[in-house]
Parts: C-alpha cells; structure tokens; sequence
C-alpha cells in the first residue's frame, strides 16, 4: 500500500524530521479555517506521479487564488481524495534520500544525492558518482555514524549535515521498524540552513500492514475510497474479449495470448486471498456485468485449469453468475481442466455438459477457445 | 538426473498437521514422494498418514539422518523461526510454500540460507516436481511426464499450464520449479538456469518470466555462457503500466522493467523469445527435429 503524501509526512513528523506546516483540505471543507500562512501550495494527494504536469500542484497567494485553485484541482481527483495546504518553502537547492529494496540481490540500500528533484533517475544514470549507495545490514543495525559518514560524502556540510544524517538515519529507523517496502524524501529541501522534506513517499510491505495500527487504521480508510472487494479487476482499454479465469500468472498467459493471437483481451483479473466458490461468484458476476455493459465487449472467455479447487464448485459458481447477470450482449466460450483432487466431484466432461447446458459454447481445448473468441469478437 | 530433487530426496515436513500440509502431505504421498518425518511443535508423537511427528527438526534428523529435504507449511508469519530452524538443523534443500512471508524475513532468511549453503525454493511459490520421481508442493502431478525439458517460473498457475501444455504435445521435464512470486525470493531465475545448465538430463531450458524487477534482465546477463538453449516466456504484454497484477513483484516500474525491454534484453542475450505456450511448444519441437 502506498500512503499518501500528508500520511507519509505526518509519520515523518512522528520521527523527528521537519516538513513544512501544513494542513489537509477535505472536498466538503470551507475554506474559512486556514492555519497556513500564504502563500500556500495547494497539493492534490493522488498516488499518480508527475502531479505538477498534471496541474495537481498550484500556489496560491491569497484566499480567493486558493479558492479557485482547489476547485480546480477538486474537479480533478476522485471522490474522497484530499488536498494538502502547506507554506511554500522557497528552497535554496534539493537533495534525494531513500531507502529501497533491490530484487535482485535481496538486500535494501539507502540511497543519498546531494542533488535531487525531479531528475534523480537521471542524475543516477548520467552521474553515478553523485549518489551514495549504502547496503543494509542483514544482521544488527546501522551505527548513527555510518549514515552520518555516507551524507558527508553525498556532499552535505556545516550546519545541513547533522541534519541531513538525522533525516537519514530517521528514515532508517521507520524503514525497520515498520518493515517497509520504500520509503523516499524527494525532494529533500535546502532552505537556507534549515532542511525540510518537501515530498514523502512510503510503500508499506503488503503482507504485514495488519501488525501496524497506523497502517491498518490507514487501510480502512483507503477501502471507503477504493471500494473494497476481494476481487482484483483490471480493465484493459479497447478490449472485445472478457476473461473470467483466475491465477494471476495463468491468467496473465491467456489474457496475453489473446493479444499475441490477434484478439484484444479486455480485463486481467485475480481473486486475492484464495479462490473460493463465493470468490468466484463474485467475481464471475463482476465481470459479467461490466462486459455486459460495456458495447465494445463482444464475447467472454471462461478458462480455469483446476488442481486443488473443486472442479463442480467452480463450475457451479460460474453459472449461477450467469444465469443471475443473463448477459443481453456477449456471447460465452469456456474451456476448463482439471487434475488431482479437483476433478473428484465433476471431471472435465462433467464441466462441458454442465457449460452446454447454460448455453454456454465448450471448446475442447484452450488454444481452440482462445481462437474462437477471437473470430467471435470481430 | 533432474534438479534439486529425485529418488533420494527424503522429507521432513514443517507444519504436518495443519489443515494445508496435511492435505498436501496426502497429495505427495500419493505421488510417491518420500516423507519419512513431520514436525508440529507440542504434537510430537503422533503419527499422520503414516508419517511420524516429531516436536523439532533436530529430532526428526536425530531419527531420520537420511532426511536431506524440507518443507515449511506453517503461517507465513512463523515462516522466519521454522525456516531457521530447518537450515541449522542441516537442511540443504526446501520449500516454503506461504504467501504472505514479510519482506524483511524474506531477506534476512535469504541472506542467512545462502551463507549456510542451503537452497530455499519460494516464497509464495507453487513447489517444484522431478516428473515420475518426486513432487514437492502441488504442482500438476496428474499432468507432467518425464522428459528433458526444465522449467523455471515466477508464478504457480503458470507452471501448472505450461507443464499440461508441454505434455499434451510430448514434450516432457526434466523438474519445473516455481522460484517464487514474491518480489525478493530466496534463489533468483538465473540460479534456476545455471542448475538446469549443469543438468546431464536436460536439454532446454523454458525460463517463464514476467513485467516488474530486475530478475530476467540478471539471466540475460548470463544466458551467453549457457551451454543449453533457453526459451524466454515473458507475462504481461498486455499489463497496464504500474498497476499490480497479483504478485508482489511485477509492478513494473521503469522502462527497463517492461515486457518489451526484458524480451529485448533476452533476445539479445540469445534467448529464443516465445509470446505464447503454443509458440513455446512449436520451437522446442524444432529442436527436436533438428537433433
């Protein structure tokens, strides 16, 4: 889960290290109580990048710039999503720090330039010797001098680099202590003697946002706004072909073939957290529904490769959605298998009358399916 | 031969009476695989399926020093203490099954394995399976036959259709495996590779990969001192960019990280680069007519 700017910022806060004052602007707020002084910037808080060439970062100098300014950037982002108000910081220069994950190697390194900004990609590529990379211990942890060492050399002197070592080896602590995937301060601001995170970015490590409160609570919020569902659907733009399969990678292959083949998939889909016959009622239907929907989708493919999940159940789950969406628009194609233990209750013949019966057209293998959706969506 | 496992590998399982790896344990016997000891902390004595249950690792060795393979199916959350205790134990060779192992204990489980020399499959990973000699996990056993075909994977799914597919066109294995589809795994792709290289028994190599990471840019890097062909399968042609398609680790986060930039580099390194299963099939039939 990637929190926020303002969530980021106010764990920053919590840690010690300086952001500018700031304040959070709801949709339905007035703007009758504003604690910052101008002039303010007026930031959107997306999870998109790039929000300046957006038009998701303004300044404002007066209350009536702000008014119109939020407006704007209100009219923009989604329902629920907030601004941040904060003093604008006239920064001398900016510098990157972060902490990050290489997949390869399997260890973290904290990363610091003195130069930063919008272009630390291309600072890293073009002027290696600008950024300071230090591994993370496995075992024990980092002594405050070690980072204090690394930000000398990145180049931060006199009165910015106790400071500067303090951000760093904060961003460490927080990096440990909630087991985090990233955690980023870009830009790094420079204002006179003072240092100040201009920008926070954190990725908390999916699998344990359940041990943190903070992350939790943070959770919660985020399913009002995303509308929580067990189901992960991914529409693809100017698709004809629905898929309803699950497994991502499987799911990947066929939605992938489908391309490579000439057709033009129109969703990815997964079931997070096990796939159950309710799961797969559920997102059988959505899908269903949204292809049904939409006059671009002409045919949708059902496609399962079954080894531990019961074939019938599957089976059963998929045409009760059927029956339930009855889809006015689309033709339906399936082809299924199964092995082991799946096949216990219905085998693949089982799956084929059960299909025909719904009216729904079998195929007898995935390479014949695929191809006859491709021919039905032209 | 094969890698990793075969006739000998002897198992002890991690987590034996849970509902999970007792359902999986049932599957792996069934298939002929050699579990001689389970460890449940607190159940020791106890006797499952035939399989005896010990309260550690250490005992279960103790009685059974042919033991030479571990499998870890306890919570994710527990996956760091019980993987700790497999490799101080001596465990040379195992699997951990659980999604949902914390980022950080995968990587100072990782870092400790490889110093004790000992080769962890996962996490998050589907199991691997030496066709017709051992199954470890729940890897298509109704479908794969034996042959000179090695696979290597990032998800489990996939695994399982490329296996069927290979088969139904003749095309047997070696071992596929499933290295893991977590972002950070305890043994990356380009081990897979060097394994299969070194393999008598195998004679090309299938490396599935996908969008996000560093991973199959690290076997294009090695791919040129290969002795074996290798097929580059890549997913996700189609992802949309930056948006997470169910693991972890394919978030695609730079050009470089793309589907086209990594079938690229493969293709480069003089991999043969496949866009689906039926290519895949069709050009390893050709190096079989070509022999």
């Amino acid at each position: 889960m990637r929190l926020y700017e303002y969530e980021g910022k106010r764990m920053f806060e919590k840690a010690g290290i300086t952001v500018p004052k700031g304040q959070v602007i709801q949709r339905e707020d007035s703007l009758g109580d504003i604690r910052v002084s101008f002039p303010v910037m007026v930031k959107a808080q997306v999870l998109q990048g790039g929000r300046g060439k957006a038009g998701l970062i303004k300044a404002a100098t007066n209350i009536e710039e702000l008014q119109k300014e939020s407006g704007e950037i209100f009219s923009k982002i989604g329902e629920g999503e907030v601004i941040l108000l904060e003093e604008q910081m006239k920064p001398d220069s900016e510098a990157y720090i972060g902490i990050a994950v290489n997949d390869v190697e399997g260890f973290s390194y904290m990363i610091i330039s003195r130069t930063g900004g919008m272009d630390i990609e291309q600072i890293a590529k073009e002027s290696p010797e600008k950024i300071v990379k230090l591994r993370l211990p496995v075992e024990g942890e980092f002594k405050y001098y070690e980072v204090l060492k690394a930000v000398k050399k990145a180049g931060f002197e006199g009165k910015l680099l106790p400071q500067a070592a303090d951000i760093a080896y904060n961003l460490y602590r927080m990096y440990m202590d909630y087991e985090l995937d990233l955690i980023e301060i870009n830009p790094l601001l420079i204002v006179g003697d003072k240092v100040v995170a201009g920008d926070s970015k954190v990725i908390t490590d999916d699998y344990v946002i359940e041990k943190y409160e903070e992350f939790n609570r943070i959770h919660q919020s985020r399913d009002q706004v995303e509308a929580a569902t067990k189901a992960i659907y991914v529409p693809l733009e100017g698709g004809s072909i629905g898929i309803i399969s699950y497994g991502a990678s499987s799911t990947m292959m066929t939605v992938d073939s489908i391309a490579a083949m000439g057709g033009f998939p129109a969703n990815f889909s997964d079931i997070a957290g096990g796939a159950n016959a309710q799961n797969i009622y559920e997102l059988s239907k959505l899908i269903l529904e949204r292809s049904d929907a939409n006059p671009e989708v002409k045919v949708v493919l059902i496609t399962l490769t079954l080894v531990a999940h019961s074939m019938k159940l599957s089976v059963d789950a998929i045409i009760k959605a059927v029956n339930e969406v009855k889809p006015k628009n689309l033709k339906l194609v399936a082809n299924v298998r199964a092995a082991g233990a799946a096949k216990k209750e219905m085998d693949v013949e089982g799956a084929k009358a059960a299909f025909t019966e719904a009216g729904i057209l079998w195929c007898d293998t995935l390479g014949d399916a695929i191809k006859t959706c491709i021919e039905e969506a032209k | 031969m094969s890698i990793l496992i075969n006739k000998e590998t002897k198992v002890v399982v991690q987590g034996i009476t849970g509902r999970y790896g007792s359902s999986q344990v049932a599957a792996m016997l069934d298939y002929g695989t050699d579990i001689v000891a389970g460890v449940t902390p607190g159940k020791g004595g106890e006797v499952i399926y035939g399989v005896p249950v010990y309260d550690t690792v250490f005992e279960a060795m103790e009685k059974h020093p042919e033991i030479n393979t571990g499998i870890i199916y306890v919570p994710p959350i527990k996956v760091y203490d019980a993987a700790m205790e497999a490799i101080d134990a001596g465990i040379k060779v195992g699997m951990v099954a659980a999604e949902g192992v914390p980022l950080h204990d995968t990587m100072r489980l990782r870092d400790y394995a490889r110093n004790k020399g000992t080769w962890i499959v996962g996490p998050n990973t589907i199991g691997l399976i030496t066709p017709g000699e051992c199954l470890i996990g729940s890897l298509a056993s109704d479908y794969a036959i034996p042959g000179d075909v090695g696979i290597v994977t990032r998800g489990g799914t996939i695994a399982i259709e490329l296996i069927r597919l290979l088969s139904a066109a003749g095309i047997g294995q070696s071992t596929c495996v499933g290295s893991g589809g977590d972002k950070v795994v305890f043994r990356n792709l380009a081990e897979y590779l060097e394994l299969f290289d070194k393999d008598d028994q195998t004679k090309a190599i299938v490396l599935n990969g996908e969008i996000g990471g560093g991973k199959e840019a690290e076997c294009a890097k090695i791919i040129p001192q290969l002795s074996k062909p290798v097929y580059a399968y890549i997913l996700g042609r189609t992802a949309p960019k930056g948006k997470r398609m169910g693991h972890a680790g394919a978030i695609v986060g730079s050009e470089a990280e793309s589907w086209e930039s990594k079938c690229e580099i493969l293709r480069e390194a003089g991999a043969h680069v496949v866009a689906t299963p039926w290519e895949l099939i069709d050009e390893l039939k050709k190096l079989k007519t070509d022999e």
